[in-house]
């Protein structure tokens, strides 16, 4: 056989060849620079870099100058539309949503577009104007949708459409619909329902594989009663969800409802509860939650195994409606707690804490504080939460009555009820660590000028007050350094007072506690100084009085100021017996030692004697200048 | 407007070898069909399904509501329909339902007839007819007795045949169909009866047109009745709880033959 030589010139060839295929085989791909603005708006679009690209769309607009480049138009406003969705500041949403609009409407007020184009600009128009809360426009546009002529590939705006118009006739329905109508209205809001039922069974019918017309659908027929159906149809949507991994709480809700109105509560309706739970991240499906409350006042008592659940998800709902708290309040005291805290007196902690509360009289108590708080009822929620204080995991269940953590609603009501509860239960070192947490220190930079910030910030006061009136219980006698260390601490509480009396100067309970600090640092002069303000500016305020008296009966006060206590204690025309009693006996005794002194010259004669062994003139009602009045303190007490 | 069709087994008769002549004339043959015809169509006897007597319950479309609980099935398929009404019910612009009622509570009711309706999903109502309306769609005309009337004695036997079949419809579509206005007291026995509902413009619809339609009907729930004494007066007997009657709205998924 004849051997068949290479020529080294084809060889070269070959080599070269097989450099150059080499070689373009590992070329790297085109550079950002080569591309079109329009290439790199959609690169950035496919990236989720929304931002760069509306700028390089707005680029690829800007170039084209004279020409109206349609589908740069529809891709900005597309990225100004998911920029939106993603945006959590509520202007800045409201912005983008503006900037896609106005996109949208430019490309709909051209006259040569293609059905698919139109179609695609009225879907997102819509959908803009559904997020601005404008339906009767938004349902404009998806019906003008319809009346396109699409192509088959085109036919998913279509169903699109459909889906949107059900929703907005379902919302409609639903805002429409109540409870126990009469048998004429009943009839009117299922048409409602069947009217947005039409709608995405109109969608299905084009693609019986969409989940919102599926779940559209489901819901439409659990309204109307047509739980069988229904349940068809919400299976299929949560199982075309679950395919896709994308929550669908509504679906396993209403599917949950379905099965149990259809067969009770049994383990596919429970089981869909769990997963609607699961798959409501934020904690806001208020029907979802409303339904625990029912499921627990009818189906779910204390002792079934399902309970705790069903208690726990019902009181970490974060939605805004106080309805639902209300329910929650009224559920407690109907299911849980009944009469057992009003027979001990509803008002009376220590009663209530006397006697030790069942266990669902527990979580009623807890149940009905958490709901109060939500409510924004501090002080009522602060009552439910000191009855839980001698119980085990009281901190925990202190922290989810009122959640201090950023983010939440009321925090500053949070903030308040914590520390009051705190208080109240004369937890000071808790209390004290609670105020010094990075947590409180975040909320002061926040807060600042808020109420419910400088009533916080005046509990901080009144505890460092009780912490010392506690310290100086364990040890009465002060040495110097801890006089020093009490200056310390209650100049801080009196800083507080002071501060806070600055911007509330109607504040009187905080004026007397300003006194109160006043006197534990001795300070007796300043603290009769603000009393007597007090029961000047207010007329018979019995806190004052009695605590002038303390300061007179004690003799904490010298000269001038024994004088005008005495005088202004005389002038109390008020009701509180103590104050009277008091007036009266020490007037009675300065009578009685008044009669021992010469009316004259004013020396002090013995018992018995009537005219002055000095003077010969008579002894007996000469008024003593001070009244130097020891021993019925305690009895004042 | 009477309207006689062609019975669907006289064109099968025509096809079949059985009857293939060979005769030269086709005047014989088509003499013999006639008569044969005639005395098929009045020789046929009416029979039919009885009426079913499952409870309401049964049926997972059910709904409840104040303890009367009303179920519903469409007879949408041609074959079922001659099953359960005679063979000349399909040809009608007529759909029957299966109306299942059962009284489970304590109160009586008011079941009228003209207050239901098959309501389709895309908002076409359907309106409940009389069973006298369906009957005079259904009724076989006498017409073949008289073309026998030569041969005297079949075309007696074919007329007298014929007004038997009639009969016999009539009686089973008196039976089945629902009165005008029923009462259910409590404890009574479950019962079924036929609803025929036509559309009031006359339109026929297709199989898919029924799917996720839906039965409506508001059902009056009793109020206590006034006791008349000797006095004339109008007083509750001790004891009598008074009830305040009311209206109550069923909506009732059609099931299809298959959904049990």
């Amino acid at each position: 056989m004849k051997q068949r030589r290479i020529d080294p010139s084809h060889a070269l060839l070959l080599f070269n060849l097989f450099l150059m295929v080499l070689a373009s085989g590992c070329r790297s791909p085109p550079r950002p620079e080569s591309e079109t603005p329009f290439e790199s708006g959609n690169r950035a679009l496919a990236t989720g870099d929304h931002t760069t690209a509306a700028a390089q769309f707005t680029l690829a607009i800007e170039n084209a100058k004279d020409y109206f480049f349609t589908r740069a138009y529809l891709r900005r406003g597309e990225s100004y539309l998911m920029a939106a969705s993603k945006e959590a500041d509520s202007t800045l949403k409201g912005k983008n949503l503006g900037f896609a609009l106005r996109d949208f409407d430019a490309v709909l007020s051209q006259n040569y577009l293609s059905s698919e184009d139109e179609a695609q600009a009225l879907e997102k128009r819509g959908l803009i104007l559904l997020e601005q809360g404008d339906p009767d426009k938004a349902e404009e546009s998806f019906t003008r949708i319809l009346g396109l002529k699409l192509s088959l590939g085109a036919s998913e705006y279509r169903v699109s459409a459909y889906r949107e118009l059900g929703k907005i006739l379902l919302n409609r329905a639903l805002a429409a619909h109540k409870e126990n109508p009469s048998a004429e209205e009943e009839v009117a809001l299922q048409e409602n329902f069947r009217k947005a039922q039409e709608r995405f069974s109109s969608g299905l019918q084009i693609n019986k594989e969409d989940e919102g017309c599926n779940l559209g659908k489901g819901i439409c027929l659990h309204f109307r009663g047509q739980n069988n159906e229904a349940i068809t149809f919400l299976e299929k949507s949560t199982c075309l969800s679950g395919a896709r991994n994308t929550p669908n709480p509504k679906g396993h809700f209403y599917l949950a409802r379905a099965y149990e109105l259809q067969m009770g509560l049994h383990m596919n309706a429970l089981e869909h509860y769990h997963q609607a739970f699961k798959e409501d991240a934020a904690h806001d499906f208020t029907p979802l939650y409303a339904q625990l409350i029912t499921e627990l006042n009818r189906n779910v008592f204390f002792g079934n195994p399902e309970f705790r659940w069903f208690f726990s998800s019902m009181l970490s709902y974060q939605g805004s409606s106080q309805d639902y708290w209300k329910s929650v309040e009224d559920l407690s005291v109907q299911r849980w707690i009944g009469k057992a805290l009003n027979d001990a007196g509803d008002s009376s902690r220590k009663a209530t804490t006397e006697r030790p509360l069942t266990e669902p009289v527990e979580s009623g108590v807890f149940a009905r504080a958490l709901a109060r708080a939500r409510s924004r009822k501090v002080k009522e929620a602060v009552e439910d939460a000191l009855r839980l204080n001698p119980l085990q995991g009281f901190t925990e269940r202190l922290e989810e009555i009122f959640p201090v953590e950023s983010g939440k609603l009321a925090l500053q009501q949070y903030f308040y009820g914590k520390a009051l509860t705190l208080l109240k239960a004369k937890r000071h070192q808790e209390l004290q660590d609670f105020f010094e947490s990075a947590n409180f220190h975040a909320f002061e930079t926040s807060a600042a000028g808020d109420e419910f910030y400088r009533r916080t910030v005046l509990l901080q006061g009144r505890n460092i007050v009780e912490m010392w009136q506690e310290e100086l219980k364990r040890s009465p006698t002060l040495t110097t350094d801890m006089k020093v260390e009490r200056d310390r601490r209650l100049g801080k509480a009196r800083d507080i007072f002071q501060s806070y009396l600055h911007e509330n100067p109607k504040d009187y309970e905080t004026r007397i506690q300003l006194g109160k600090v006043q006197e534990l640092m001795e300070s007796f002069a300043t603290a009769y100084l603000t009393y007597e303000l007090l029961a000047k500016e207010r007329e018979h305020y019995p806190a004052a009085f009695q605590s002038i008296l303390k300061l007179h009966a004690e003799r904490l006060l010298t000269g001038k100021d024994l004088e005008a206590a005495w005088k202004l204690l005389l002038e109390y025309d008020g009701d509180e017996i103590t104050i009277k009693d008091y007036v009266r006996r020490t007037k009675m005794q300065l009578e009685a030692d008044a009669s021992l002194y010469c009316v004259s010259c004013g020396r002090k004669g013995t018992e018995g004697d009537t005219l002055c062994v000095e003077c010969g003139h008579p002894i007996g009602l000469a008024a003593t200048p001070v009244p130097p009045v020891r021993g019925p303190v305690g009895s004042v007490k | 407007m009477l309207r006689i069709q062609k019975p669907v087994f006289c064109r099968s008769l025509e096809g079949s070898k059985l009857f293939a002549f060979k005769a030269q004339s086709p005047v014989p043959r088509r003499a013999f069909f006639a008569s044969a015809f005639c005395l098929l169509w009045g020789c046929s006897h009416f029979q039919t399904f009885e009426l079913p007597r499952d409870p309401a319950h049964t049926w997972v479309n059910s709904q409840e509501k104040n303890g009367l609980r009303v179920g519903a099935e469409l007879i949408i398929d041609p074959l079922s329909i001659e099953h359960h009404f005679g063979p000349e019910l399909k040809e009608t612009e007529y759909y029957p339902v299966f109306v299942y009622l059962e009284n489970r509570g304590a109160s009586s009711f008011e079941i009228r007839r003209s207050k239901f309706n098959l309501l389709l999903e895309d908002g076409e109502k359907l309106e409940a007819a009389p069973p006298e309306a369906v009957l005079s769609r259904m009724r076989r005309s006498s017409a073949p007795a008289f073309f026998l009337a030569p041969l005297v004695v079949p075309a007696i036997i074919a007329l007298r045949n014929i007004h038997e079949y009639n009969f016999e419809m009539a009686r089973t579509l008196y039976q089945k169909a629902f009165p005008s206005s029923l009462r259910l007291e409590e404890r009574d026995p479950p019962l079924s009866r036929a609803i025929f509902f036509r559309d009031p413009n006359g339109k026929v619809h297709k199989r898919e047109d029924f799917e996720s339609s839906v039965l409506q009907t508001v059902v009056e729930v009793e109020g206590s009745r006034p006791i008349q004494d000797g006095t004339g007066t109008e007083a509750p007997k001790e004891g009598q709880k008074a009830v305040v009657g009311k209206l109550v709205l069923f909506t009732v998924s059609l099931s299809g033959e298959n959904a049990r």
